[in-house]
């Protein structure tokens, strides 16, 4: 489904290699977290996997699609085939909670009854069904992102990259948006997520792939957010929330 | 890509941009006027050419008492001189190029000269015989006046050769100065209407730059992306092309057809047909103007 092969990447701005040497193989229908410090590389591999960035070295496989070598004019067509959830939401201020997620499918050409059907879908998916006329900023953070889920997987897409997509919530809100998450997954959706949440992290349970200095530092099934990590107090995390490295 | 779709982000542009779009009307209806009123020259050389050129002829005044002994040395033209003339023009060199001619006496020119200015009082002091007796050609081609002047330079009997296309040339030259003139503010109001266009069209990018940036997240291809934009650039400089059609219409109707043309009956002026002729080419080069302008524009914003 998702496989990188040695992947390494350089920033021009930033010395030293951004990524080294990274692979990475992730089975359908998996749900992965991506963890590490700020500026470890995590945004950065889900931008590559949304092939807004290219590696300088190694292959990037994702959907059958080899995206070292995709070229420019195929990559809307492969990206129909992702959804994509950011810290920021990303929601168009002038356009109606319906409308928003709507304006997903119709900037792609889809006919307007599948729009008719398949937004109204999704809405009650996200239990946002009642707010379609509402505006973004009649909402909280976490129906905002509930708004930004909805678009992100209106279109069925067999993989959904969120970028700290609970970044901005607070613990409750954050539970919300993980159990539908996991929803969307149970549905057959392979999602990768980056984050910094701990105790989402730990409470999911999932595969955790931490990133350390451009590197796969450790890659486990049913893990937690620290190795090691036995007890919530053990050990004291002291890392800032990723604000810079965004996806763009 | 549906349609409905684009025009709305189209309208959505040009609403958020109304005062750049706003200049971008005035810029082309100013510049695409100027290519307008350039062509119309041209065409009023044209036409000018045309309708007098046809009518121009090459006269060969002949030696008369009063002549100069410079251009006559052996004073009045002789019966045998004026034949020679007549023969010359008959001749096999000459016969192609000449359509007809016919000889003007004393009494012919004087008739005309009294009809010309028969209010003038210089009448009273002319006789026939001031006048010159002379041979009016008209031309099988006027372009190739050359010939039959150099061939009747200097024979004798023969005071002066004149072409009637050399007054018109000057006018000519007048008019072609002036169509240059207007190319040129046109070429300069062209360049500014290109940079205006794609400077528009970037700030409208920008302001959008969340619907992009989503655009691209989920797919949408390049071309539902940018055709937006291009059309925005495109309705902006038609709107302002279609001003200088309209521009160019009230110049050629009013100006020319109600004040310049009754003013001087004898000529032949551009008229509402050709402003019409000229309108589909203005239109044209408006939006190809805009197109490229637009799309190279916002393929350059997408690319950072």
């Amino acid at each position: 489904m998702i496989r990188l092969e040695q992947i390494s990447k350089t920033y021009k701005r930033s010395q030293g290699l951004a990524l080294e040497d990274i692979s990475i193989d992730i089975q359908r229908g998996e749900f992965v977290f991506l963890v590490g410090t700020s500026g470890s590389g995590k945004s950065s591999l889900l931008r590559l996997m949304l092939r807004e960035e290219r590696p300088d070295q190694g292959e990037v496989l994702v959907l059958g699609e080899n995206l070292r070598r995709l070229p420019s004019r195929k990559v809307p067509k492969f990206r129909r085939r992702l959804g994509v959830v950011f810290q920021d939401f990303r929601l168009l201020p002038n356009k109606t909670v319906y409308q928003n997620v709507a304006f997903a499918l119709k900037v792609i050409g889809k006919p307007k009854a599948f729009i008719d059907s398949a937004v109204p879908d999704v809405l009650k998916l996200v239990g946002l069904d009642a707010k379609s006329n509402r505006f973004p900023t009649e909402l909280s953070g976490g129906e905002q992102q509930r708004v930004a889920v909805a678009r992100a997987v209106v279109n069925r897409p067999e993989v959904l990259l969120a970028d700290e997509p609970t970044g901005n919530l607070d613990p409750e809100t954050s539970q919300e948006i993980m159990d539908l998450l996991e929803r969307i997954n149970l549905a057959g959706t392979t999602v990768i997520m980056a984050t910094h949440d701990r105790s989402i992290v730990d409470k999911m349970g999932k595969r955790v792939i931490e990133i350390g200095g451009g590197k796969v530092v450790r890659d486990e099934l049913s893990a937690r957010y620290r190795q090691f990590d036995t007890s919530e107090n053990q050990i004291i995390t002291t890392e800032t929330p990723d604000q810079t490295g965004g996806l763009s | 890509m549906n349609l409905g779709f684009v025009l709305q982000e189209m309208w959505t542009g040009l609403k958020s941009n109304l005062s750049m779009v706003f200049s971008i009307i005035l810029v082309t209806f100013i510049s695409m006027t100027f290519v307008g009123v350039a062509a119309l020259l041209q065409l009023q050389i044209n036409e000018m050419k045309s309708y007098w050129f046809d009518r121009a002829q090459v006269v060969v005044y002949l030696c008369t008492d009063y002549s100069s002994e410079l251009a006559c040395p052996t004073g009045a033209v002789t019966e045998d001189q004026i034949q020679r003339v007549g023969l010359q023009l008959e001749s096999a060199a000459l016969a192609p190029y000449v359509s007809d001619y016919y000889f003007e006496s004393h009494e012919d020119a004087y008739e005309k000269f009294a009809q010309e200015f028969a209010d003038s009082s210089a009448l009273a002091f002319i006789t026939p015989e001031q006048l010159n007796e002379a041979y009016w050609v008209n031309l099988v081609d006027p372009e190739r006046s050359d010939l039959i002047v150099e061939s009747f330079l200097g024979m004798p009997g023969v005071e002066e050769v004149r072409d009637q296309r050399g007054y018109l040339d000057q006018i000519f030259v007048f008019l072609n100065i002036g169509s240059l003139a207007a190319a040129a503010v046109a070429g300069v109001m062209l360049i500014s209407a290109t940079l205006l266009i794609a400077t528009t069209i970037r700030l409208s990018a920008f302001s959008r730059r969340r619907e992009i940036s989503i655009m691209q997240l989920v797919g949408a291809s390049n071309f539902s992306i940018q055709i937006p934009f291009i059309l925005e650039g495109i309705i902006a400089a038609a709107i302002g092309a279609g001003l200088a059609i309209a521009g160019n219409y009230f110049l050629v109707d009013t100006l020319v057809g109600e004040y310049l043309a009754p003013s001087l009956p004898f000529t032949s002026f551009v008229g509402v047909d050709e402003a019409l002729t000229i309108a589909p080419y203005i239109l044209l080069s408006g939006v190809i103007l805009a197109t490229l302008a637009s799309a190279v524009s916002i393929r350059r914003y997408l690319k950072n």
